[in-house]
């Protein structure tokens, strides 16, 4: 990990990925479509966000299995960092999805079974930030959130992915429909979305390595100092 | 009749409405701009961060 954290090829791709999503995203075709009109488009801006979050949750989790198995104390705090920002996606999604069903479904939030699920969700991650918070004691720290951070995962997981298939769902590819289907996505859109997706993923890790060094540095500088 | 009538009214009422014209592609420009302020966030944060650091080291 230590390695690829110090290469810098993946951080380029990443941010070349998303500069052409931005710039393709607006420029290339979609399909015409009644109420949903342009905003289609949203696909590669809104989408990709839930996807990196999902991404970096999974890394979260595995860091955490890591820390529960070596005691090794970077393990968890890079689970803490990738946690971090996969909240901060799982926020900016959340108001993206808000100004889009704002537009097209006319209600910010409609109760719909996937957004309730991801508020439950995003509240079980926000209880694993206090519950870090609250523990002065490192290894205590570090198991129960670590052990924490698997549960939370295991929930959000079925939350998101199953229950909104079995009811009914706003959202496409819900309520027994398959999922990318709905999009009424051609080939080209898949073009752009893919490299978006891969993208953020890309900048989303790059992101947590950042604050994984220097949360790193801090804890180096405070032993220093005892 | 009055259907008739309702429907070429309705047609002809436009209002102010940013958002929805030219086929809502400024919903797409607010996404656009949430997520990239979101990331400049994400960046503002690492920078109180790592002033904290510098502030200690010297």
């Amino acid at each position: 990990m230590e390695k690829l954290i110090h290469l810098k090829w993946w951080k380029f791709l990443g941010a070349a990925l998303l500069m052409y999503s931005f710039v393709f995203g607006l420029l290339g075709k979609v399909p015409t479509l009644p109420i949903l009109n342009e905003t289609i488009r949203n696909v590669y801006f809104h989408v990709p966000l839930w996807f990196a979050m999902m991404v970096l949750m999974m890394i979260s989790v595995y860091y955490s299995v890591r820390y529960l198995s070596t005691q090794d104390q970077k393990n968890d705090i890079m689970a803490a960092s990738c946690a971090q920002v996969a909240m901060v996606f799982g926020v900016l999604g959340f108001i993206t999805g808000a100004i889009w069903g704002n537009y097209t479904w006319g209600d910010p939030i409609p109760k719909d079974p996937k957004i309730i699920a991801v508020e439950v969700g995003l509240l079980i991650y926000a209880a694993y930030f206090i519950m870090r918070g609250s523990f002065d004691d490192e290894i205590r720290r570090g198991r129960l959130s670590a052990v924490y951070n698997i549960f939370a995962f295991a929930s959000f997981m079925p939350l998101v992915w199953i229950l909104p298939r079995i009811t009914d769902s706003l959202h496409p590819g819900n309520g027994g429909n398959p999922a990318f289907g709905k999009y009424d996505m051609d080939n080209q859109m898949r073009m752009i979305f893919y490299p978006a997706i891969i993208g953020w993923i890309l900048v989303g890790f790059w992101a947590s390595t950042l604050l994984f060094r220097v949360k790193n540095i801090e804890i180096k500088l405070q032993e220093e100092n005892v | 009749m009055f259907k008739m009538l309702n429907f070429i009214l309705l047609q002809a009422v436009e209002m102010a409405d940013i958002m929805r014209s030219n086929g809502k592609i400024y919903v797409v420009i607010a996404i656009m701009g949430v997520s990239v302020l979101g990331m400049i966030l994400l960046l503002l944060n690492l920078d109180r961060k790592i002033k904290k650091i510098e502030n200690k080291i010297k």
